[in-house]
């Protein structure tokens, strides 16, 4: 099967399911970049990151049999990263952040609004680029996981809910609370 | 607060452009080209996908797994159909058992009997003849018995000769029996009434009688019966001596063969007891009309061989039955037979409790 840029991941996926090495290596090279970052951002360690990089496309190599299209092939992507994520936090500490348990987080209301205006205004790109990246850091892990998903992956809320194992609304305000955060933050470096 | 925070996407294009701005980390080569390659191992390795094998086995090893079960099943179901569907099977009832039942019903006859039919096919747990070898082909179970080993003849002498039968062959079979052994008490009467006579007679036909029994018993055997398979050389002789016999005991003798006449020919036997004199039945055994097994008693041993004959019966019957056959010798008077019997059924079964009306007679 000759693979290009429009066949879908759910294609390539059931091609190397059905022995096409070569449909991996097309599905490789489009998200290794997310699910590399998603996981690095998630844990903070380059190194732990390689580690359970490898092992996420491990799974999904060794998972390849059995795989049947049920939903998106980046939701059971980043659902075996988050399953790997959520084993590294029970290795490393006995037991997950706090975040993942939280329902939600304080009332929208009282989350800072962004700013109307331009955040690039009064600082370059690059200096905005760190920011962000330090205010997603400071995250709590649960929110950031949801805007990592979101941002790597273009999962919609339903679908962050679904890699994540929560319901719906949960998925929904661990976003907004992240996005509220982040706006915050940038808003405070403006 | 911003529209694009509220929508449901939860997307803001400000922060997605700053975030996708930063630098984008990616995996080392190395782990790239380690990744690549253990995907390509796994695709050569196992060309077909994992569980290909169960799945595809699946339905047939499913079918072979019912079809073995369904075999086993009906093979067991075959080799316990006749426990099943036949009367309970249950060992030989205990001399004990036996005992307490039948000491519980000996006052009553009849209410002993019944409970003797009841008990047969459970306690006996025998399967129903499948061939006619005690019943189809008229053999009676007595004669069965005999041609049987002296170990196997206890069993079928306590069996019962329709103990498996259908209800209504078994009674007819118990009647047919029951006749039978009523002619066989006729017969040994005539038998005995017919010694009796020819002793009354001795002395007259005495050089007859003397002659005809003097003769060896191969010549006195007609060639006829023994390639008839008789095997009694004295049953000519008795047939003689009734035809030898005076003409006022011709009418005994004629009652004799009338008698008899239920189970041999009867116009011979009355030809030979009429017409033939006594010196022509030792010289001429061809005229001897062949006599049946069942007239085989001999003159001079007719006392002791009835009660014999009764006893070789009394050996087929039932011990509660036989017991009552006792205590009908008994009070007939007839001691010295019923002892005899006693005597027998004690060696037969000796663990039977006897009933107090008997115990008399067990005592030496």
């Amino acid at each position: 099967m000759a693979e290009n840029e429009t066949t879908s991941d759910e294609d390539l996926m059931e091609s190397y399911r059905d022995g096409d090495a070569a449909a991996f290596d097309v599905l490789y090279g489009r998200h290794k970049g997310g699910v590399f970052r998603y996981l690095q951002r998630q844990c903070g360690n380059r190194g732990i990151a390689e580690e359970l990089f490898q092992d996420v496309w491990m799974n999904l190599i060794r998972a390849r049999a059995n795989y049947t299209v049920q939903a998106r092939f980046t939701t059971f992507l980043y659902k075996l990263a988050h399953n790997r994520l959520i084993d590294h936090y029970r290795a490393q500490s006995g037991n997950v952040p706090a975040s993942f348990d939280e329902e939600g987080g304080p009332a929208l209301d009282d989350v800072v609004a962004p700013r109307s205006a331009d955040p690039a205004v009064g600082a370059d790109v690059r200096q905005q680029s760190r920011r962000i990246l330090q205010l997603i850091e400071g995250l709590p892990a649960a929110q950031r996981e949801a805007f990592l998903l979101q941002q790597e992956s273009d999962m919609s809320v339903e679908e962050i809910a679904q890699a994540t194992g929560v319901n719906r609304e949960t998925a929904k305000s661990r976003l907004r609370y992240a996005l509220a955060k982040l706006r915050e933050g940038m808003q405070e470096l403006a | 607060m911003s529209e694009s925070v509220h929508n449901d996407t939860g997307h803001d294009p400000e922060l997605t452009a700053i975030y996708r701005a930063a630098p984008a980390d990616a995996p080392p080569p190395a782990l790239d080209a380690a990744i690549l390659a253990a995907a390509r191992r796994e695709v050569s390795a196992r060309p077909r996908p994992a569980g290909f094998t169960f799945r595809s086995l699946r339905a047939p090893l499913s079918i072979a797994a019912v079809l073995l079960l369904s075999v086993s099943l009906v093979t067991l179901m075959r080799e316990e159909a006749p426990e099943i569907t036949g009367p309970p099977r249950v060992d030989l009832p205990s001399a004990e058992s036996s005992k307490l039942k039948v000491d519980r019903h000996a006052n009553d006859p009849a209410e002993s009997a019944s409970v003797r039919e009841e008990q047969r096919p459970k306690n006996l747990g025998l399967k129903p003849p499948q061939s006619a070898t005690a019943s189809g082909l008229g053999v009676r179970g007595s004669q069965f018995a005999e041609s049987m080993p002296r170990s196997n003849k206890d069993a079928v002498a306590a069996k019962p000769e329709a103990d498996a039968a259908p209800p209504m062959a078994f009674a007819k079979r118990r009647e047919a029996a029951q006749d039978v052994d009523e002619l066989r008490d006729k017969k040994a009467a005539v038998s005995k009434q017919a010694a009796a006579s020819v002793e009354r007679q001795g002395n007259a036909a005495e050089p007859e009688t003397r002659r005809a029994f003097s003769q060896p018993p191969a010549a006195a055997a007609p060639s006829k019966e023994m390639a008839a398979g008789m095997a009694q050389p004295a049953a000519p002789a008795v047939s003689a001596v009734v035809a030898g016999a005076p003409a006022e005991n011709k009418t005994q003798a004629g009652s004799t063969g009338a008698a008899a006449d239920r189970v041999e020919p009867a116009p011979r036997l009355r030809a030979q007891s009429g017409d033939a004199p006594v010196r022509q039945l030792g010289e001429a055994p061809s005229t001897f009309a062949p006599s049946p097994p069942q007239a085989k008693p001999s003159a001079p041993a007719a006392a002791p061989v009835p009660a014999l004959g009764k006893l070789e019966r009394s050996a087929d019957l039932a011990p509660g039955k036989w017991l009552e056959h006792i205590e009908e010798l008994r009070k007939q008077g007839r001691l010295d037979e019923a002892r005899v019997s006693l005597l027998e059924f004690r060696k037969r079964y000796p663990d039977y409790r006897l009933p107090y009306s008997l115990s008399d007679l067990a005592k030496p």
